[in-house]
Formats: structure tokens, sequence, C-alpha cells
């Protein structure tokens, strides 16, 4: 178990693959922040009826060693058989102030964060004094924004994930830890399977390094830059999923 | 299978793109249908009249992309035979004095300032670089709410006025196409094919009450050219002639 780092997590799929990978590699939190109510509508990240997942070779692949996980696999009983420390919020709202005054009065100084797709947390969450380690879906700080392993997938043939501390700039913060990922076989399984297994994978490399050293250190401090990308159209995400260009 | 994303009046219903569901090569083959069938629809109502800023993003779009490219695609060579080409054209390039702007800006002339500035565009020149900058926060303006408004209020994020006005949508459908005719960056491909689908989902009437079809026949030629250079890119087989 992690000392000193909690998790705030979304009921989403990209949560499981964290929690598939924070198991497998006894990285687990001191205690856990459900973001979820009684409201049964769908939210953005979640994977909605169950993701057909295909025998793939990705999954002997190192670089895709945490794509093992199952997207909607029901959170509560997987996190009391862990025997974690827990608390559902009543909201999904990272931002409501009852979830924020959650946060505030915990203990851990540090947090995973596994939102919801498109929240961002204001000024409110980011002055309690806790720090939120995010990972992003790109590689910083030449892919920001949104859907950007598409972006990259057409532009250079790969996708990537990038580790940071969340500041009051959209992927800004100072970079734990990021690394670049091939296209994998099945392409249209990178929304809900793929892209969290990057993301899970990069999560994995920073905190191991963090019980390693006992602190916190930056591959990048400076992550001024880049290009903002926007949520891609369908036409190009498709032509990035049916697309067999690679980086040689 | 249907190409949804003009299917409804996207002024009213605009469409998030959230989470896309996947539908193989036959969505790519409905759009291409779509656009096509669209367009020829709405250039048979448009008239013969050119403004000379579209006479020139004409020249220039042949210019970048290059008739050796295949720009047009052939199923709209003859809407764009329509349109004069000339390189007479030289319009005034007048942003904001201060990025983000301290006083009110009016969305027309900011999107004037940005067709002028790219139908001269040098990525070496100030001009140039101010524009990326305009054209950027303009984008995300877009992007945020997938509306423009007839301001923009001090700092460039809060809009104020009409968001109906279609003149305005062209015209940044126009600058979009040059923007990514001169820097090949997908973001402002990805924006434009989202105008274009708001564009296209609107009635022809909206069209002909403020003229600038002939901006939008531009606008996708240049944006099908694009995908399917891109198509082509990425190994993928797609059938747009």
């Amino acid at each position: 178990m992690l000392i000193d780092v909690g998790f705030v997590a979304a009921n989403t799929s990209r949560t499981r693959a964290y929690l598939a990978a924070l198991e497998r590699h006894d990285l687990l939190p001191t205690w856990t922040l459900l973001l979820d109510d009684e409201s049964p509508a769908a939210m953005p990240g979640q994977a909605g009826s169950a993701v057909v997942r295909s025998s793939s070779p990705d999954h002997r692949a190192q670089c895709w060693s945490e794509v093992d996980f199952d997207p909607n696999a029901p959170l509560e009983p997987w996190i009391q058989r862990l025997g974690l420390d827990y608390s559902v919020a009543g909201s999904r709202n990272i931002n409501a102030a009852a979830v924020v005054d959650l946060i505030a009065r915990s203990e851990p100084s540090v947090f995973i964060y596994s939102g919801y797709g498109g929240a961002l947390l204001r000024n409110d969450v980011l002055e309690t004094g806790k720090k939120f380690l995010h990972v992003h879906g790109g590689y910083l700080p030449d892919y920001k924004g949104s859907t950007t392993n598409y972006y990259s997938l057409l532009s250079e043939g790969m996708l990537g994930a990038s580790a940071l501390f969340l500041t009051a700039e959209i992927d800004s913060g100072p970079v734990l830890a990021r690394r670049r990922f091939p296209p994998p076989a099945e392409r249209t399984e990178i929304d809900h399977i793929y892209d969290a297994s990057a993301r899970a994978h990069v999560l994995v490399d920073t905190l191991s390094a963090y019980r390693e050293r006992g602190e916190w250190r930056f591959e990048l401090a400076d992550n001024r830059g880049g290009t903002t990308y926007y949520i891609i159209h369908p036409v190009l995400k498709h032509l990035a999923i049916l697309g067999n260009a690679s980086v040689s | 299978m249907n190409y949804p994303y003009s299917a409804n009046n996207r002024l009213h219903e605009p469409h998030a793109y959230m989470y896309s569901p996947y539908g193989g090569e036959a969505f790519v083959q409905s759009y291409v249908a779509d656009r096509i069938e669209r367009l020829l629809r709405l250039s048979a109502s448009t008239g013969t009249d050119c403004t000379a800023a579209e006479a020139r993003a004409h020249a220039v779009l042949h210019r970048l992309l290059g008739v050796e490219d295949g720009f047009p695609i052939s199923r709209l060579a003859v809407s764009l035979s329509t349109l004069d080409v000339s390189e007479e054209f030289v319009g005034q390039v007048v942003f904001p004095a201060t990025f983000p702007n301290v006083e009110p800006v009016k969305t027309v002339a900011l999107l004037d300032a940005l067709l002028n500035s790219f139908l001269d565009y040098s990525p070496e020149s100030g001009d140039g670089s101010t524009a990326l900058q305009w054209l950027e926060r303009l984008l995300q303006r877009f992007e945020v709410s997938k509306k423009l408004r007839a301001r923009y209020l001090p700092g460039f994020r809060k809009g104020e006025g009409a968001d109906d006005d279609v003149g305005l949508y062209q015209q940044f459908a126009l600058v979009l196409a040059l923007a990514y005719a001169h820097r090949q960056e997908l973001q402002y491909l990805s924006a434009l094919l989202k105008v274009n689908d708001l564009l296209l989902s609107l009635p022809i009437a909206a069209h002909a009450e403020c003229g600038g079809g002939h901006a939008l026949v531009l606008a996708i030629a240049v944006e099908m050219h694009a995908v399917r250079r891109l198509a082509q890119q990425q190994g993928v087989s797609l059938n747009v002639d």
C-alpha cells in the first residue's frame, strides 16, 4: 500500500484500468473517494454495454502490460474485496462543495485522479492544498487537450501517456513521467481499453518510482508550449482507427 | 448507413462529438456521399457572383494544394469551375490592438482580418503569428460552445450577441480551410469538419439569405481533398471521385 496517496475515482473504464494496475503492482491507495451517485444516467468515459475484448497479441507485449482488465467490473465490490478504506461521494461532480470538503478534510496529500471525461478541476479543488496526480492520454507537451491519441496516431503513428500534477492551466502542470506506445492491434478498442492501459502503465511507472525514491521527481518540469487539441471529428477518428501507419 | 452529423440543424442542436461510435469504412463512405449530395444541392441554388476575396482564396488554394495533388476532387470540380480565380484582391489585416483584447471584438472584423491574413500568409511574418494566435482563440471558443457569437468581450472568453449569423460560420470555414492548406495541422481540419457539418445541416434558404455559398464550396473542397490525402497516407481505401 502507498503511504499518503489517495484515489479520486469516477465510475469509468479508466478507473478500472487503474485499479487493476494498482492491485497488480501492490500500489494500492490509503483512501479512495468514489465519485458516484444513485443516478442511472450514463457519464462520459463509461464503457456502456460490455466492450467486446478480442484475444490480442498485445497481451504479451511489455508496453501493453496493463491491458488486461474488465472495463465493466462493479467497482464497490472490487474495492471491498481489496480491503480498501473508501467513501462514496454521493455526487459525480468533482467540483461540488460536498466533494471538495471531503477531499480537503482527508488525510492523503496526493490523490490519483481518475475523473469523468470533460470535467475540469476548478480552483476550489486545486486550492485544497492536495496534489492531484493525473495521467493525460497523450505525449506532452506536444499533444495537449482532448482525444489526443487519435491525433498522434494520425500524425506520428503512436499513442502516448503523461503523468502530471494538475494545475489551473489544462495539461500544463509539471510532468513526472511520459511514454510513447505503438499502435495497438485492435484500434477500435482505443477509447475504453488501450488509452486507459497506456495511462495505467505510466501511472504504475510514476508510483513505483515514488515508492522507490520516497519523493516525486519530474521528467519535464516546464511543460509549457505544445498544441491544444479538441475532441476529434468522427471522420478523422475513423481514419486513425482504420489506418495502418506506424512509427518505423 | 447515414451520416448523422449534418442530419439535424446544428445551430439548434449542437453536437458534442464525444465518444463517437465506430462505423467502419461504411461510415467514412457515408460521409463522402452526404457531403457531395448536400453540397451539390446547395451549389445549384447559389448565385454565380463571387466576391473578390473568394476569388483570391480560390487562387491561393489552387496554388497551395495544386492541380497535380488532385485538388479539387473530381466530383466537386464542376462546382468550383464556376468560381472566379484571381490574385488581385488584397485586404486589410487589422487585428485587435492587444492580445487578448481589452475592448470588445466584433467577430466579423476578426474573421476579415484572419481571412486577409491567410490569403497572404507567411510563417515568418508578424502578421502570420498574430493570425495563428487569434485563430487559436476563436477556434477554442467555437470548440467549447460549437457557436460563434457576434462579439467577444475583453479577454475573449465571454461572447455576446447573436450566434446564428450564417455568414460568420461560412467565413470561419474558409479561414480554417486556408489555415489547414498552409499548415496541415489536424486541429484545423477537425474544426473545419465540424463547421462544415453545421453549415450543411442548415436549410438552403439560410445560405441564400447571406450569400457566401462560394466560401462553403471552397471550404468543403479543401476538407474533402484533405480527408482523401489523409486516408491515402493511412493506407485507408476511400472512394471520393
